[in-house]
């Protein structure tokens, strides 16, 4: 699993990683009952505080798509697969709102504005 | 390539003969000969021999008869079933001919061994009276180099199959960017559950042994379960990481831990790895020039470091580990 932050970006790290776990699943290299890594490691290779990770770890429990459980650490839940299937689909739509010049903040209001 | 295809009915019908068809032809010899000395042996035989070359354990012609075939067949019949699967989807190499040699060698070993031990007892009225083993063992090592020469030189020379190495594209990182690529990695499942179901047996088997058996026997046991259950979980998983240290390969109990500082990284890429032709087995290997955590056959990450040395490790989605190690290395 990769994930990737930047920290001179002006969006909090806790949520760069959680989209990092995202961005994982939607691409279909996370399946449901995968193991995400101990938050400590992630924490330690990325040079962040654990509790960053923590906070993503459980924004992502919040939405549904990881299980977190003592001594298990966290698991993708069955939420991941829809995701995964919408992955190419998306993917499409974002490369001709490109195409055609719309940027993809535009795009993401209009769905969110869809009737 | 075509030269591996053209040889390739060859190769696998030679290593069958080698590894499965000489050591059932000498079985069948061993077995012929014990019958025939049958009805002229005593019984019980002997079938142990102490460290001065007398005998000192007995038992009944039929027990060596019986271990005769299970191990001299058996033992190379294990082997290649591991090897055949392999040599079918293509995989070549020395090594393969090298241990269809061992097997051969290794049934003629155990043939001779239990066969002359059995045979010499003819006209004996008490086992006790069996002669020393010297001849016996000597025989049986003239009797096993042969049957390796014959076994190597039977199967045509073939070369490792190429390992299609795939170069990848550094990952396009910021400047201010961090990656860590994490990735677990272990042996089959059905490998996975015969490693945990042998640990438990030699533990039940242990435990057993200090209430039962005498004292001795249980420490043994215990040694053994211990080596065993140590082997399995230094060996069979791992957890991958790449980041800006380097690469990181370690045991899920921590050791055995192998790293590749980012700075020694020349390079990285993927590759498919054959066990067997490619590491001449499974598990933490040396091999000259290279190092490879091999816990299966299929998708590794290889990274070149400056010296030219090669270290391999086989885990999955290796093309986004090769991106991040080349432009954290760049």
């Amino acid at each position: 699993m990769l994930i990737r932050i930047d920290p001179s970006s002006s969006r909090p790290l806790f949520a760069q990683v959680a989209s990092a776990v995202r961005a994982e699943v939607v691409a279909g290299r996370l399946s449901p009952g995968d193991r995400l890594p101990p938050a400590r490691d992630v924490a330690a290779a990325l040079d962040i505080n654990v509790h960053t990770v923590l906070h993503a770890y459980q924004d992502l429990r919040d939405e549904g798509l990881i299980e977190l459980r003592r001594g298990r650490g966290a698991t993708v839940t069955e939420a991941a697969r829809p995701l995964a299937a919408l992955n190419s689909e998306v993917t499409r739509l974002a490369e001709h709102a490109a195409a055609l010049g719309v940027g993809r903040d535009t795009l993401a209001a209009l769905i969110k504005e869809m009737p | 390539m075509t030269i591996h295809d053209s040889h390739q009915p060859t190769v696998i019908r030679r290593f069958i003969v080698a590894a499965l068809g000489l050591p059932i032809l000498f079985t069948i010899i061993g077995v012929a000969l014990q019958v025939w000395a049958r009805p002229d042996l005593p019984d019980p035989i002997a079938i142990h021999w102490g460290a001065g070359g007398r005998p000192d354990g007995f038992g009944s012609p039929t027990t060596t008869l019986v271990l005769t075939i299970v191990t001299a067949v058996g033992l190379p019949a294990l082997f290649a079933a591991f090897a055949l699967p392999a040599l079918r989807r293509g995989d070549r190499g020395p090594s393969y001919r090298f241990l269809a040699a061992m097997m051969a060698a290794t049934s003629a070993l155990i043939v001779t061994v239990t066969t002359w031990l059995t045979v010499m007892q003819r006209g004996l009225d008490n086992a006790h009276d069996a002669g020393t083993v010297w001849w016996g063992l000597a025989d049986a090592l003239v009797n096993a180099g042969l049957a390796g020469i014959i076994a190597w030189r039977i199967q045509p020379e073939h070369q490792q199959a190429s390992t299609t190495e795939r170069g990848v594209e550094p990952l396009a990182i910021g400047a201010d960017e961090r990656v860590v690529w994490l990735q677990d990695t272990t042996i089959r499942r059905r490998w996975a559950v015969a490693a945990t179901a042998l640990g438990l047996v030699l533990a039940c088997t242990a435990i057993a042994f200090w209430f039962t058996a005498d004292r001795s026997a249980a420490i043994v046991l215990t040694i053994v379960a211990v080596v065993v259950a140590l082997a399995i979980a230094t060996t069979t998983a791992f957890h991958v990481r790449v980041d800006a240290t380097g690469l990181t390969v370690r045991s899920w109990i921590g050791v055995p831990r192998f790293q590749v500082p980012i700075g020694d990284i020349e390079q990285a890429s993927v590759i498919d790895i054959h066990g067997i032709g490619d590491f001449g087995g499974f598990g933490v290997r040396w091999m000259p020039g290279r190092f490879g955590v091999v816990l299966r056959t299929g998708e590794a990450l290889q990274v070149q470091r400056r010296s030219g040395r090669l270290f391999a490790v086989t885990v999955d989605d290796a093309a986004t580990a090769a991106a991040a190690l080349n432009a954290l290395a760049g």
